[in-house]
Formats: C-alpha cells, sequence, structure tokens
C-alpha cells in the first residue's frame, strides 16, 4: 500500500507550468518588479470613501489642504503628513527618487531596485497592506554620512496612493519611529 | 508442514526482545544523528541515520540504519498485534496503540517514499519560484510572458521513446526524435539542425557514476502545422541558450533543461553567509537569509544547517553551498515536497486514543475490584 500510494507523484510525461525566467529571477525583476509590487499593495477600495487612525498622545494636529488629508507636529516639530495623490503618482520609484532628492541624496537605479525587490508587504491592524520606505536604508555607504531622513509607508488604493511621510533628522526620526509606526498599524477604513 | 514451520516462525517475530532491541537502536541512532546533526546540519544527518537502510560509520564500518530498524520494528508490532494479544474488550486499548503505532510507521514510509525531493540553487539577489529536479531532465518550449513569467510545456525526456512521436497540445507541436542519448557530448560531423550555440551533432557517452551530472541531448524534428513550421533542431543539455523559432508572431524557445517544479510561493536569497572553521576552507556554518514571498504575503526567514523553513507543504533545508569559477558564492537548498504529511498525527491520535481507552478499561477495573 505504501509503495502504491508512494508512486502517485506528479511525474507525467507532459506537464505545463509557469515559473520566473532567468532575468527575473537573477535581477530582482527590475522594471517588473514594481508593477508585481503595485499589484500586490492595491487594495479594491476607495480613499475617498474614508479613512480612520489613532494619533499618538504626543503628537498634535497640524494643517489639512487640498492633497493633504491630515498633518501632525511631534514634540520636537517633526511634521507627519498623509498626503493622497490620483492613481500611484507616478510610482515607488518616482517618488522615492523624489524622496531622496528632498534629503540631497540620489541613488543609482540599481541600489533603489533592489531596494524596491526587498521591500515587505505589511498589514494593518485591519488588514490594509503597505509598505515602508526609509531613505537611508537604499545604501548603507550613504546611511553614515547622512543626518536626515525620509520615512514614508505607502498605502494603495482603487484610484488613489496614500503616503504617509515623516522627514527629518535622523536622529529625530528614530525616536519617533515606533509612535510613526504604531499610527501607521492603526490605519483602517471607515465602516 | 513447511507452511506451519513459517507461521510458527512469523509467531516468534512477536518477540519482545525483538521489540527492545529495535527501540534502543532508535535511541542510539537519535542520540548520534542530534549529535551528528550539530556539525553536518539537520539535512545530512536525516540523510545518513533515518532515510537510510545501512550507513558506514567512519566510513568502513557498516551501520544499521533507521529505515531497517523501522522494518523489523513493524513486522514485530504486526506479529505481536495479530498473535499476542486476542481481541478481547479489555484489551481494546493495547490493540488500538499497536495499530496507531503501526500506522505512524507505515505512514513515515509513506511521507518518505512519496515526497519529492528537488533543489534550489541561487546567489544573492536572486528570487526564484521553482526548484529543480537532482537527476532528471526535460525537453521545454517556452514563450516569454509579461512580468518575467515564462509559460512553459515541458516532456519529461525520459519518456522519449525511439521512433515515437510526441505532442505538445499547448503549442499545437508534434516532435520526431532523430536520435537521443541519456548523456552525450558535441560531435565533430555535421547533423545539418538548428542549434542556438553552434553544436553540429552529438555523440553517445556512456552513463557516468554521479548520476546528477548526465547531459541528455538529441536531435529532432519538430512540425507546427498551422503555421507550416518543419525544422530539424539539435539540444543539448549543456547549452546556457535556448534555441530561439518564431511563428504565430511569437518566439518560442527549446531547451533541454533539469525539471523545474514549480513552488506555491518564492523565495528570494538576501544573504548567504558562510563561516570556516579557524584556519580552514571548511565550512563550519552556513545559512541562508531568504524573503518568502506568496499573494500578498511576504517575510524574510532564516534557513540554517539546522534550522530549515517549512511552508505549504515544502521543507527548505540548508544542504549546502558552492562557488564558481568567478568566486560567486551560491546557496543550495534542498526542497522536499512532503505528501501525506498530516498521517503521522493522525497516527499520533490514534495513539493517544488507544491510551486514552487503556486508562479508562484500567480505571474501570479498579473501581470494580473496590467495590
Amino acid at each position: 500500500m505504501v509503495f502504491a500510494l508512494g508512486s502517485c507523484t506528479d511525474s507525467a510525461a507532459y506537464r505545463e507550468y509557469e515559473v520566473f525566467n532567468e532575468s527575473a529571477g537573477r535581477f530582482g525583476q527590475n522594471a517588473l518588479l514594481e508593477e508585481n509590487l503595485l499589484a500586490r499593495l492595491r487594495v479594491k477600495k476607495l480613499l475617498r470613501d474614508g479613512i480612520t487612525w489613532t494619533k499618538p498622545p504626543a503628537w498634535k494636529e497640524g494643517e489639512a489642504g487640498d492633497f493633504r488629508l491630515a498633518a501632525f507636529l511631534t514634540d520636537d516639530f517633526l511634521e507627519i503628513t498623509l498626503v493622497h495623490f490620483p492613481d500611484a503618482a507616478g510610482g515607488i520609484r518616482a517618488n522615492i527618487n523624489r524622496w531622496a532628492g528632498q534629503v540631497n541624496l540620489a541613488f543609482s537605479p540599481r541600489k533603489i531596485s533592489d531596494y524596491i525587490n526587498d521591500l515587505v508587504l505589511y498589514k494593518t491592524s485591519s488588514d490594509l497592506p503597505y509598505i515602508l520606505i526609509n531613505v537611508l536604508d537604499i545604501d548603507e555607504n550613504i546611511s553614515d554620512e547622512n543626518t536626515e531622513n525620509v520615512l514614508v509607508a505607502i498605502f494603495l488604493f482603487e484610484d488613489e496612493i496614500l503616503f504617509i511621510k515623516m522627514l527629518g533628522g535622523d536622529d529625530q526620526l528614530k525616536k519617533q519611529e515606533n509612535d510613526f509606526l504604531n499610527f501607521v498599524a492603526s490605519i483602517a477604513l471607515k465602516k | 508442514m513447511k507452511k506451519l514451520l513459517a507461521w510458527k516462525n512469523f509467531k516468534k517475530l512477536a518477540d519482545l526482545k525483538i521489540t527492545f532491541v529495535c527501540l534502543m537502536l532508535l535511541f542510539v541512532l537519535t542520540l548520534w544523528g542530534t549529535f551528528y546533526q550539530y556539525n553536518y546540519g539537520l539535512y545530512a544527518a536525516q540523510k545518513k541515520f533515518f532515510h537510510s537502510w545501512f550507513f558506514l560509520f567512519l566510513d568502513f564500518i557498516p551501520f544499521i540504519g533507521a529505515k531497517t530498524v523501522l522494518l523489523v520494528l513493524f513486522v514485530n508490532l504486526l506479529a505481536a498485534s495479530l498473535f499476542r494479544y486476542k481481541f478481547k474488550l479489555n484489551k481494546l486499548g493495547i490493540l488500538t496503540i499497536h495499530y496507531g503505532l503501526l500506522f505512524l510507521i507505515l505512514s513515515s514510509f509513506y511521507t518518505h517514499y512519496a515526497s519529492r525531493e528537488s533543489v534550489i540553487v541561487f546567489e544573492e539577489g536572486e528570487e526564484l519560484n521553482y526548484s529543480l529536479d537532482y537527476f532528471d531532465s526535460e525537453l521545454v518550449v517556452y514563450v516569454e510572458k509579461a512580468m518575467g513569467i515564462r509559460e512553459v510545456v515541458a516532456y519529461d525526456f525520459n519518456s522519449i521513446q525511439d521512433g515515437e512521436d510526441f505532442y505538445l497540445p499547448k503549442f499545437n507541436l508534434r516532435i520526431t526524435p532523430i536520435y537521443f542519448y541519456s548523456h552525450s557530448t558535441p560531435g565533430n560531423f555535421d547533423d545539418q539542425a538548428k542549434n542556438a550555440s553552434g553544436i553540429n551533432s552529438l555523440l553517445f557517452l556512456p552513463l557516468p557514476k554521479e548520476r546528477e551530472s548526465t547531459l541528455p541531448g538529441g536531435v529532432f524534428r519538430i512540425k507546427q502545422a498551422e503555421y507550416g513550421v518543419d525544422e530539424r533542431i539539435l539540444l543539448w543539455e549543456g547549452e546556457r541558450d535556448a534555441l530561439a523559432l518564431e511563428w504565430g508572431g511569437r518566439t518560442h524557445y527549446f531547451k533541454i533543461q533539469r525539471k523545474h517544479y514549480p513552488l506555491p510561493f518564492s523565495v528570494k536569497l538576501r544573504e548567504f553567509e558562510k563561516k570556516e572553521h579557524f584556519g580552514t576552507s571548511i565550512a563550519k556554518v552556513y545559512q541562508s537569509e531568504i524573503l518568502y514571498r506568496k499573494g500578498d504575503e511576504d517575510y524574510p526567514a532564516l534557513i540554517a544547517m539546522n534550522e530549515p523553513f517549512r511552508s505549504d507543504g515544502y521543507t527548505l533545508f540548508q544542504s549546502s553551498f558552492s562557488v564558481d569559477e568567478s568566486g560567486n558564492e551560491r546557496s543550495v537548498l534542498a526542497t522536499v515536497k512532503n505528501r501525506g504529511y498530516y498521517l503521522p498525527y493522525a497516527a499520533s491520535l490514534i495513539i493517544s486514543l488507544g491510551l486514552l481507552i487503556h486508562f479508562l478499561i484500567a480505571l474501570l477495573k479498579r473501581a470494580k475490584l473496590k467495590r
């Protein structure tokens, strides 16, 4: 019986299957990668239906605006903004370049590809997927020299993208990191 | 008379001394395997002590493997269940435990033989969603789809028969083997066949001692009636490039490769670490930091010599590593697809049930005696 059961393998002569090709596997799916990541990040919900969050007690409400859904100020004057743009706002790569520019950094396309390829998809406590970008993590060689940094959580909805961004001195960011992560994890869709 | 003698002998197999020796041997093997695992990793320990009938201690002293011990124990338990314990209600617990143990051994053999072992070989930064067969090859025709995905039609090389066409329905392709070898090398005479690497012909080679070193190849005639394709092609597993043929506005690639097994997830090697014994080039520790990805789920994990990674019915072991000519390190993960992995759990349930029945019966007996 054991050997009869053991012969039930998928060793059929003819098979059809799909796998990564060599370049996708070896080079982390570079250009294709972003499309994949966005596809996995996107939720079939509308941001305009509203979202909720739990603000850390130490944060004070700042001013909202057209694209600015909300803003908060920390005790040490760091600003946390929730901004939304149509569709994917040019994609992850373009925005990483933009944020890097805001702290006077520039990365090679390969460094950004490697970084995107390593991104992990997280979920909020209400199961909304998001990714976290820490600009100084993109290139370890630069990290030691730079004092400014940007931390961004990205959510992608059916027709809009939401960035939760914190920009400032790296030491300040590290102090606020836990509050920031808890805040991001508290994001939920309005019921 | 002979039959009677055989029957009597079978009864002897129920001897408790056999059970004791088997259990002691299992104890020794488990202990030995645990110490061995510390230096050589879980995968190597499993192979040597538990997946073998016999193995060589110090490379020349034969010692019994766990498979042999378990087979003897299985026969011993079966004989005991048949002859030692006659079915009575008060023996129900004991019998259930015995049958549970028999089922456990049987299911272990099943999971061992039904599991499929393959390998993932990748370098840092590489992400794969398939594993490779150690030995067997396949003739594949594939097209490249968007998003870096390859759509593959594969025909098992071992199933190719002399003078027999085979048909690949996905591409409406009929392939006739002109000649093919399980192990071959490029030859000098011109075989008038299209090839991706400028190989003119193939020569037969006897099979090598190491089965994983075989390089199958052959010359085939391919026909695609719809687009009037009729070509003579040469494919050899030693080639790096696939042969490209165009029809119907698409490029179709032909290749002979190690069998690919798609995985229900992908693994990316983030970092491979190898530590050597001081003053030598002998590896002491090697481990892979991977990123597991499946659908919208992904998380990092560590696969070390004694820490396999388990997911979706698969177990990935850090089995070894390789270094190519350019000095690039590659991590080698043995990939085991476990079939029937739930069977040992079911067996454990039966054994637990047997224990429960046995204790209940004992409790009832004691209560009866007190009265």
